[in-house]
């Protein structure tokens, strides 16, 4: 009896995430993995709300939204979900360039280097399938350029063949509101448990000494998300989501999210192979990253090299997002 | 070095692998994506003899259409700036660190 009572008194406390941490993670650099999860939260519970208001089919998608919108509760959900989508896209590149420049991926850190790289394709794809899902002409043209892309691929023709026809936005729906969310878990939990097993990543030329709490470190990442957030909250009133007319076939009048414009670009000189050729490239740069730039905690020459192709890569990408951002459409399909 | 040169003969064998690409049919007339159209694989044959309430919904849709892709830009702009700022924030404080310069 005592035994079974002492068992009880064991049970999980919120005390047990007392647990110490290094002092550099209340910085804000090492609590964006943190605010991204918030982030995450945040866009479970709204996209599960519309959910429910949503007509999965290709005739009903938009119209479903265009009723959703009529409510100003409802315009300001779905701004608030693309709102915060676009913070955590946001927020997932600043929490890579940080891992970069502190050389986080070196080491025993390798493995979980990995699965944030599988994260960072699930974030991507999800933000992809919801421009995809409200089948306005953004959604459609950003469907038939994938359509085409995969078609490239090997066995593309037959899996884009799947992707067509009438359960086009049934099956995007089913990508964005379920696959996609257990890949997301799948891939999230070791990384989380890793961060846990390794400990948090050390700052470069500092002594590593744990002088605060985790559950510090929760408050913080709280504190920062309360602001960021807010200010999502804030844009969500003030700057309501468009939801394009249409979808008419035979056209190419918008361009797509504002992350993907150095995509569309490299589209515009080499065709929609570039759209399966750069993220390909980009994985495999990732991929090798950590083989590559090895020596843990050194601030070694190959190390100066990545930060700086690093840079460079992100110049290139923002003045490409620049460029296109501000020139007109152009038109890239053999579209049907 | 082997890596490094194994990165970027993959790099080049990728990038080269794209030039003989071209697009082709960029004559293609728009119509409305429906439950029945989207079935359809002949998309180019548009009825000609379209009601003109339907043609005047499509010019005023494509007006609508070049009005927020125009206005999209501003908030392009921002966000792209934005992002470098950040970026650049980021590399100001951790990459100074890890030379030495702040510890």
């Amino acid at each position: 009896m005592d035994v079974e009572r002492s068992n009880q008194e064991k049970g999980w406390k919120l005390k047990d995430l007392d647990y110490p941490v290094p002092k550099h993670a209340l910085e804000f650099g090492y609590c964006l993995g943190g605010v991204t999860l918030v982030g995450f939260g945040l866009l479970v519970i709204t996209g599960l709300i519309m959910a429910l208001f949503f007509t999965p089919t290709v005739d009903g998608a938009r119209i479903s939204i265009l009723h959703l919108s009529e409510s100003p509760v409802g315009l300001w959900l779905r701004s608030f979900h693309r709102w915060t989508a676009e913070a955590i896209i946001f927020l997932i590149i600043l929490h890579l360039s940080r891992i970069i420049f502190t050389g986080s991926y070196q080491g025993k850190r390798k493995v979980n280097w990995f699965f944030g790289i599988g994260l960072l394709l699930i974030i991507f794809v999800f933000f992809f399938s919801g421009t995809v899902i409200k089948w306005d002409q953004e959604g459609y043209e950003a469907y038939q350029h994938m359509l085409e892309a995969t078609e490239m691929l090997p066995l593309g023709v037959t899996f884009a063949s799947f992707l067509k026809g009438t359960a086009a936005v049934m099956r995007m729906f089913v990508t964005h509101s379920l696959i996609l969310p257990l890949l997301l878990f799948v891939f999230l939990l070791p990384h989380l448990a890793l961060v846990k097993l390794n400990g948090l990543s050390p700052l470069p030329n500092a002594t590593s000494s744990n002088s605060t709490t985790f559950s510090q470190h929760l408050k913080k990442v709280l504190g920062f998300s309360i602001p960021i957030y807010g200010l999502v909250v804030f844009l969500s009133a003030q700057f309501p989501v468009v939801l394009y007319p249409g979808p008419y076939s035979g056209v190419e009048m918008t361009k797509p999210p504002w992350i993907f414009l150095p995509l569309y670009a490299l589209e515009d000189k080499l065709g929609l192979i570039a759209l399966i050729i750069a993220p390909v490239i980009i994985v495999i740069a990732l991929i090798i990253l950590p083989y590559f730039d090895s020596k843990a905690g050194e601030n070694s020459k190959t190390h100066k090299i990545v930060v700086w192709s690093f840079l460079i890569i992100v110049g290139i990408s923002i003045a490409l997002i620049l460029f296109v951002g501000i020139t007109p459409p152009v038109r890239h399909l053999n579209m049907n | 070095m082997k890596k490094f040169n194994f990165t970027v003969i993959l790099a080049a064998v990728l990038l080269f692998s794209v030039m003989g690409y071209s697009h082709e049919n960029h004559n293609k007339k728009p119509r409305k994506v429906t439950d029945s159209s989207i079935v359809s694989t002949s998309s180019d044959t548009v009825n000609i003899n379209q009601k003109t309430s339907e043609q005047i919904e499509t010019e005023r849709d494509f007006e609508t259409i070049r009005q927020d892709v125009e206005r999209s830009s501003v908030f392009i702009v921002f966000k792209a700036i934005g992002l470098a700022l950040a970026i650049g924030g980021l590399a100001f404080v951790y990459l100074r660190r890890r030379n030495g310069g702040d510890e």
